[in-house]
């Protein structure tokens, strides 16, 4: 024991400059994002409605009133039926869509350099202008979709795709998606040059098929980096904040309200921040538990 | 039965096939955009015009001489560029710091930083609020720049070590016994070695802090000192939109990532693969 | 390896030193002040130049009236610059917000102790709630109440008057008309409807001929309208607290009429995604909509899309009585502001004589009880239908959180419209809302 002390003060003296160096990042992050973290996760067990700053109960201890608040919102529940629809959905197709660009790029096409950089497009459009140029296109008197589609004969009249229930979730997702493609792509794509050609040459000899190949020899090799990427694409997806709020702002009738929309109109719009807290607080504990799922079946697989 | 060429040929094929059919979808929007930017209000509404018989440049002269568009543009330049700097800065140090040196838990630490950026934006938006309000950092770039250095620094630093730690130790100690010195060997060696990787760094620190929209239309009332983002929605008027500046003011300001993206594209999966694919 | 650490060290410190890292806050105010000098210098030679009468004052508008290469904007910022002349030592800064944002906007500013000094908006009681949060700077210490009286009108002022007080000045108002495609009518033979049978009539013909039938805007705006003309206020606010009367029997016919019409596919497609105005304009002028429920500023915002079409304006049908809602903006006087009295002094020029021709751009109609309509309305015919209904005109229920409340009506009406309740079910679930909504405002 005394030992190990010793031993461990003997390190951290010769590597203190270290230390030194690493010091002002974890300020940093300690300042900027735990001490915020804790604060908010405090916020959700206060009263703290900003539009009635002067009631007695303003800033004290709320227990778990805030939480059953939200639970007793219908809007609420319905937020978080859309937000799991909507992460599966836009992860899925996203990875998919990715994994298969990606490999497409990775063979020897001719102009590849060109596709890439035009594959980029969407990821360096940022979210707030893809919203605004979507919702042009998918407008009901001016909208390109609607007169092709017209024009096409594919539906009779203009249809409000922003505007109705059934249609505006998909809408609003295939932009996500649109969006989300290229970084997630541009992930596995670089994970997939690191791999050495040779390693396919052997598998081929031994008559591997294609696919056989993908699945035993790929994938495994991408694994890691292919986990990191789809996190920090699931931690964009769920925080999808600016498309579906220039888009719908959570409309029609909740129907692409998400979590995340659900924290901000109960902080911002109706300036209650302890229910805003309390929801965000389980907006973060859904996306802990869906990375927890998600990590455990990329490492069950090995 | 096909044989192997003849079934390389059809796997190429659809590969070109999809890839052609995916660059469309990711560009076609984009060039509609840019048709209605050169179109006059009537031809906008006018479904014949899809692509126009005349163009006109006045939208474009509307939005660079007669709006603000010109000074939110060079606003968000710099709160991009200071958020920029300050997170390369400390991710260069503290990943030196990680790999260079025995830090106690050094995997966990990374670790830990990462998990900062699977914070919702939102759950610390609300005591960003209160806590801006208590610093009178609301409406200040100086609050926007931190807040946006809560979520670029994670990537930053964990991408820059996954970087430094694919370069081998002898590379500087060779340096070093040729005589330079620990700071000298930094910038010759590691410096140069990273550049890629630190290159692309630097690209995600800016395009998520250009990207970024919530906190700046919430923590920056002041019109002269909005971002590009939120500046974009003064086109959306309170009576009508005008769709022909609101879609030349979109082609402007996405020129420069556009140009910018093509110039480091190359770097860009060189400079992820080794942090990627090793971290 | 002595060296070594040195240089680790001093490369350390140089990085701290030069970056000023943003590790706490108290480094961040140092930042603050590197980055904002420019503006402080600004400031400074400002206030060293004119001591004494140096005031400044913020003014938020919506995006339109900032903007000086629009017709409305450029006379606005004309009249300010007047008022600037006129007042050596003031500055004026101008401020933009998006009109569905400009309440959420200013109240986000307001409560951490900033904002702007003076804030337009609607006329539908967002004033109530700033004032119930004690966001706004109360009137009674700048003008007495009998000055405000006799001085504007009576709808207007009072969608700012709370617990007794007034918080808001009038500026301009108007009121909902019903907007009619002049070719489809005469097309069809049909006669512009005055009451609620002959619309009913002309919707179903239109729609058998294959048009569209009405379009407005996706609030509760002008479906106000229909409850008032059967007489029915839905809110009623004549007593000590708001009790809601929606669903009492004139209220139940009117909600009827509107679901029947809606029912019977009276709102067109685009209705679904009218939240904003243009959507309303472009549904009409593009000949979707036959009818189009709006104030004045829609006559522009059709011209400006579809010069062409042959469209008037006439009341609002007529129910048991006569009635249309009441739409328009006020200003309000941040209770932040360090200058109220400059403040209130620069409303009042923009609300005399001299801010006349800012309103006169687009038509638009004082709230100013002197107010002359003829001359405001010349080379406007079209608009002075508007002015003939202004005596009947009723303002939205000044309650606190009237957003929240517009928007329950709107999702009734939505809910509706998509065919996912019943009239019934609807005014039923609707009523209940409104009612917790009410009494967790007024506890």
């Amino acid at each position: 024991m005394g030992r190990k002390q010793k031993r461990a003060g003997l390190e951290l003296k010769k590597n203190w400059p270290g230390y030194l160096l690493l010091a002002p990042a974890v300020a940093a992050v300690l300042t900027l994002s735990i001490y915020p973290l804790f604060r908010g996760i405090y916020l959700s067990f206060v009263n703290y409605n900003l539009v009635r700053p002067k009631d007695s109960i303003f800033n004290t201890f709320a227990g778990l009133e805030n939480y059953k608040n939200i639970f007793a919102n219908k809007i609420f529940l319905q937020s978080i039926g859309n937000t799991v629809k909507w992460t599966l959905v836009n992860l899925v197709i996203q990875l998919v869509a990715a994994m298969l660009l990606a490999l497409a790029l990775n063979m020897k096409l001719k102009g590849r350099s060109v596709y890439r950089t035009l594959i980029l497009v969407p990821w360096a459009v940022p979210h707030a202008i893809a919203a605004m140029t979507f919702t042009f296109l998918y407008n009901a008197n001016v909208g390109i979709i609607n007169i092709l589609a017209v024009k096409l004969g594919a539906i009779t009249e203009s249809i409000s795709w922003l505007g109705n229930i059934g249609s505006a979730f998909w809408c609003v997702v295939l932009v996500a998606i649109w969006k989300g493609i290229p970084f997630q792509m541009i992930f596995i794509l670089a994970a997939l040059q690191g791999i050495p050609g040779d390693v396919y040459e052997s598998a081929e000899i031994d008559g591997a098929s294609r696919f056989q190949c993908f699945w035993r020899i790929t994938l495994p090799i991408i694994k890691e980096p292919l986990a990191i990427a789809t996190i920090l694409n699931l931690i964009g997806i769920v925080s999808c904040f600016n498309t579906i709020w220039l888009m719908t702002g959570g409309g029609p009738l909740y129907s692409t309200e998400i979590l995340y929309t659900f924290a901000y109109r109960e902080a911002f719009i109706n300036h209650n921040f302890g229910t805003a807290a309390a929801a965000s607080v389980i907006l973060f504990i859904f996306m802990a538990v869906f990375s927890g799922i998600y990590l455990r079946m990329v490492s069950e697989k090995e | 039965m096909l044989n192997k060429k003849q079934k390389k040929n059809i796997r190429m094929a659809g590969a070109y096939i999809f890839t052609v059919l995916m660059v469309f979808i990711a560009v076609a929007p984009f060039v509609y955009v840019v048709l209605t930017a050169l179109k006059t209000q009537e031809q906008i509404y006018d479904p014949k015009q899809i692509i126009p018989t005349y163009v006109t440049f006045e939208n474009f002269r509307h939005v660079i001489f007669e709006s603000n568009f010109v000074r939110y543009f060079m606003n968000s330049i710099f709160i991009t560029a200071v958020t920029t700097v300050i997170c390369m800065v400390l991710s260069v140090m503290a990943a030196y710091g990680l790999t260079r040196y025995r830090i106690l838990g050094a995997g966990k630490i990374k670790m830990a930083v990462l998990m900062t950026r699977m914070f919702p934006g939102i759950l610390l938006c609300i005591p960003y609020y209160i806590i801006m309000k208590h610093f009178q950092l609301i409406d200040s770039y100086v609050g926007l720049i931190l807040m946006y250095c809560s979520f670029t620094l994670p990537f930053a630093i964990w991408n820059t070590c996954a970087f430094f730690s694919t370069i081998p130790w002898e590379l500087e100690e060779s340096a070093m016994i040729d005589g330079c010195s620990r700071l000298r060997s930094f910038f010759s060696v590691i410096f140069y070695v990273a550049k890629p990787g630190l290159f692309v760094t630097a690209l995600f620190c800016f395009m998520s802090s250009w990207d970024e929209y919530m906190y700046a239309s919430i923590f920056i009332n002041t019109t002269l000192k909005k971002t590009i983002q939120v500046g974009m929605q003064d086109f959306i008027g309170q009576y009508s939109v005008d769709w022909g500046l609101l879609m030349s003011a979109v082609v402007i300001s996405l020129v420069p990532i556009l140009l910018f993206f093509a110039l480091v594209q190359k770097n860009l999966v060189e400079g992820l693969s080794a942090g990627a694919v090793k971290g | 390896m002595k060296r070594k650490k040195v240089t680790a060290v001093l490369m350390a410190a140089a990085m701290i030193l030069g970056t000023t890292a943003c590790g706490s806050s108290d480094s961040g105010q140092e930042n603050k002040k590197e980055e904002s000098t420019e503006n402080e210098k600004k400031e400074d030679s400002r206030e060293n130049s004119d001591k004494g009468d140096s005031a400044e004052i913020t003014l938020l508008m919506t995006n339109d009236w900032v903007d000086e290469s629009t017709d409305l904007g450029g006379e606005f910022t004309k009249t300010i610059r007047y008022y600037e002349e006129e007042h050596p030592g003031t500055k004026i800064t101008l401020q933009g917000a998006s009109q569905q944002d400009i309440k959420e906007s200013f109240q986000t500013a307001a409560l951490a102790g900033g904002g702007a000094d003076i804030v337009i908006m609607d006329n539908s009681g967002h004033a109530i709630d700033l004032a119930a949060m004690g966001l706004l700077y109360p009137l009674s210490e700048l003008a007495t109440p009998e000055d405000l009286v006799s001085q504007y009108q009576e709808g207007p002022l009072n969608s700012g008057k709370f617990q007794g007080e007034y918080y808001s000045v009038p500026w301009y108002m108007d009121c909902c008309g019903l907007y009619y495609n002049k070719e489809r009518l005469d097309e069809l033979g049909l006669s512009v409807p005055t009451n609620w049978e002959e619309l009913s009539d002309a919707l179903e013909k239109v729609k058998e001929a294959g048009y569209g039938g009405i379009i407005t805007y996706q609030s509760a705006y002008a479906f106000y309208s229909f409850f008032y003309q059967n007489e029915c206020p839905v809110i009623d606010t004549s007593g000590e607290t708001p009790s809601v009367v929606i669903d009492n029997e004139q209220g139940k016919e009117a909600w009827d009429y509107i679901c029947s019409m809606i029912e019977n596919g009276g709102l067109v497609e685009s209705f679904k995604e009218a939240t904003t105005w243009d959507k309303v304009y472009e549904s009409f002028a593009n000949g979707e909509a036959t009818f189009l429920l709006g104030g004045d500023w829609c006559a522009n915002g059709v011209d400006g899309i579809n010069p062409d079409l042959d469209y008037g304006i006439t009341t609002m049908v007529e129910g048991k009585t006569q009635a249309t809602v009441l739409g328009g903006w006020t200003w309000n006087i941040n209770a932040n502001s360090k200058n109220p009295e400059l403040a209130y002094d620069l409303i009042q020029y923009i609300n005399s004589e001299k801010g006349d021709p800012i309103l006169a751009v687009q038509g638009k109609i004082s709230a100013r009880k002197d107010f002359d309509y003829a001359k405001a309305l010349e080379g406007k015919e079209r608009l002075k239908v508007f002015t003939d209904e202004f005596p009947y005109t009723c303002a939205r229920p000044a309650v606190i959180n009237e957003k929240a409340i517009d928007e329950l009506i709107t999702n009734a009406i939505l809910e509706v419209d998509y065919g996912k309740a019943t009239a019934e079910e609807a005014l039923k679930s609707l009523t209940q809302k409104l009612n917790e909504n009410i009494a967790s405002n007024y506890k």
